[in-house]
């Protein structure tokens, strides 16, 4: 038994030393019979070949691999590198090997940091997508309610639902815009251009035809609100300053990536669309601005404060400053109840509408810089300290005072006499 | 007088003389030649090789009817040529059984050695730059020889492989 276990191992082995006898030896008399101009020649087209293929990467793995496969090179060619020396003079295989791995690292990166911005700007694509289905959603809501209140006929209860559900609607609307131009700021400003260039080239894509195209939605939200004030929507003072305060934000982020988006998700033409978006931008401002001003000076009115028109912030902030400034004079002259009451009807404004309603759309809107609003709230408080009547207690007092002295004078005088 | 007569010519002989020792050449020796790989080249359809490289034209077609009896048409497809140590180039081809050892001169290649390799031709045939020798290395059976102007020199040992 032993000795067919000892026979079987001697013919296995036998077996074993012909497979690598005949396996290994055309691969040995290959690498033998490789000459020198064959080795430099096989050197000098793997060298260009992944050259080009380090230039020609699309992808950080596709690097990776290409990193790989240059190790690789080097093993290969390194016990070759006194021979190459002579022949790829002035260079030598050491600074050409050096200079392909720091080609290759060098694509990688580039490559990975285009491949960072792709995902953020897919993120950010689809983020729109959601955006621009909300919106529409809302925008549709909120202009079937303005049909249904317009032609309502209904009880008063109902209307006033109707009213609530379609100013919250707007708000709505208004919030998910300044979600938007968020969004928009926050990843198109850190946006390498050079890098999304290269990403073209690199991918050549055409992805920003899709849904996801933050200028298209640009031009449709300053579109859509053009229209939907053009509708001559009946809303409060409130509301206007917060539309405004939107515009004003979206203008802000306009004017800060507005050159980004055009370059990003315009081929030709960019010039004539950014000069399209920025009309229709100004144009939403100029809709706005007319009506904030216009329903700042009506409720000024209403709240029977006697104060010159203003159109716009400059004059709005003058007019109040010589309102305050005048009226403090006028408290100053004549502490009377006139003066007072009017006092009272600014404060009341000033306090209860402006800063615990607007105060917010106020700034936000460049209505008021926050240092002008705090200006503003000195001069009331000076105002104030002078706006209330002058008492005349004291004098009162004085007159009973001398009554019951001469009473009392009187009164003596009389049991001095008895 | 007389004694004095063929001093003009003793002048002459001596100037000359001296004329010949300033004259003497500068020569500078250990000069290697040794190209590092050697040059395929493919002849053009007058037989012309031209190694841009090297800076050497010159026709194949002697060397090809030294070969083949004929030159009737280019038949050498491409021809492997080196230069040894000493700066004599050594040529062959596909196909053909000798390598030809050229010596350069003023304009020309000269034959300074053909060396038989074999009887068959060969097929595919290399040379390598391996000091002192070139290695001519016959791809297709893995052969190598050790070249030198006057022949094959000895056949390849392991000593040799380290001689690059």
């Amino acid at each position: 038994m032993k000795t067919f276990k000892n026979r079987s191992r001697i013919t296995y082995t036998f077996l074993f030393s012909l497979v690598v006898l005949f396996v290994g030896t055309p691969a040995l008399a290959q690498q033998n019979s490789q000459s020198d101009y064959e080795i430099v020649q096989s050197y000098k087209n793997q060298y260009k070949s992944l050259n080009k293929q380090v230039d020609n990467a699309r992808s950080a793995k596709q690097v990776e691999e290409l990193i790989k496969s240059i190790k690789q090179f080097d093993r290969d060619f390194e016990e070759h590198k006194d021979l190459l020396n002579k022949v790829i003079h002035p260079e030598n295989y050491a600074s050409q090997l050096k200079a392909l791995q720091k080609s290759a690292l060098t694509t990688q990166e580039r490559l990975t940091t285009i491949e960072e911005q792709d995902r953020k700007l897919q993120k950010l694509s689809n983020k729109l997508v959601g955006y621009d289905q909300q919106l529409q959603e809302l925008s549709s809501k909120t202009d079937s309610l303005q049909l249904a209140i317009q032609k309502s006929i209904k009880s008063e209860k109902q209307l006033s639902t109707m009213v609530r559900k379609y100013r919250k609607s707007l708000e709505k609307r208004d919030d998910l815009i300044l979600s938007f131009v968020d969004s928009v700021m926050i990843a198109y400003q850190k946006l390498n251009i050079s890098s999304i260039q290269d990403l073209e080239n690199a991918q050549k894509k055409a992805r920003f035809e899709a849904n996801g195209n933050a200028l298209n939605m640009i031009k449709n939200i300053a579109q859509e609100n053009i229209q939907f004030l053009a509708s001559n929507p009946k809303l409060s003072t409130e509301e206007y300053l917060r539309m405004n305060a939107v515009q004003q934000q979206f203008q802000d982020m306009w004017n800060k990536v507005g050159d980004k988006l055009t370059e990003i998700y315009v081929e030709d033409n960019a010039a004539n669309v950014k000069k399209e978006v920025n009309a229709s931008i100004k144009k939403w401002d100029m809709e706005i601005s007319s009506r904030t001003w216009k329903t700042l000076n009506e409720a000024i009115d209403e709240e029977g404060i006697d104060m010159p028109k203003f159109t716009n912030q400059q004059t709005f902030y003058n007019t109040l400053n010589s309102y305050l400034e005048n009226s403090f004079q006028s408290s100053k002259d004549d502490r009377s109840q006139k003066t007072y009451a009017n006092y009272q009807r600014f404060y009341s404004f000033w306090t209860n509408d402006v800063q615990m309603n607007w105060s917010p759309y106020i700034e936000r809107g460049h209505i008021l810089s926050s240092k002008q609003l705090a200006s503003i709230d000195r001069k009331v408080d000076q105002w104030a300290s002078i706006a209330e009547p002058k008492s005349n207690l004291l004098l009162y007092l004085f007159g009973a005072s001398v009554l019951a002295i001469v009473v009392l004078g009187v009164v003596l005088i009389r049991e001095k006499a008895k | 007088m007389k004694r004095f007569s063929n001093l003009p010519g003793m002048i002459v002989l001596l100037t000359s003389f001296m004329l010949i020792g300033c004259r003497q050449s500068l020569v500078i020796k250990k000069v290697d030649y040794s190209q590092p790989v050697e040059t395929v080249l493919e002849p053009g359809e007058e037989g012309q090789v031209i190694d841009a490289e090297n800076n050497i034209s010159f026709n194949i077609l002697p060397l090809q009817y030294r070969e083949t009896k004929d030159t009737t048409s280019v038949t050498t497809e491409k021809i492997r040529m080196i230069r040894g140590r000493e700066g004599f180039y050594y040529i062959t081809a596909s196909g053909y059984h000798h390598v030809y050892v050229m010596a350069p001169e003023k304009g020309s290649l000269k034959l300074e050695r053909q060396i038989k390799i074999n009887n068959e031709g060969l097929q595919d045939p290399a040379f390598n730059q391996r000091n002192p020798y070139v290695e001519l290395l016959n791809k297709s059976t893995g052969e190598t020889y050790a070249l030198t102007k006057k022949g094959i020199a000895k056949p390849k040992t392991d000593k040799d492989e380290g001689g690059r």
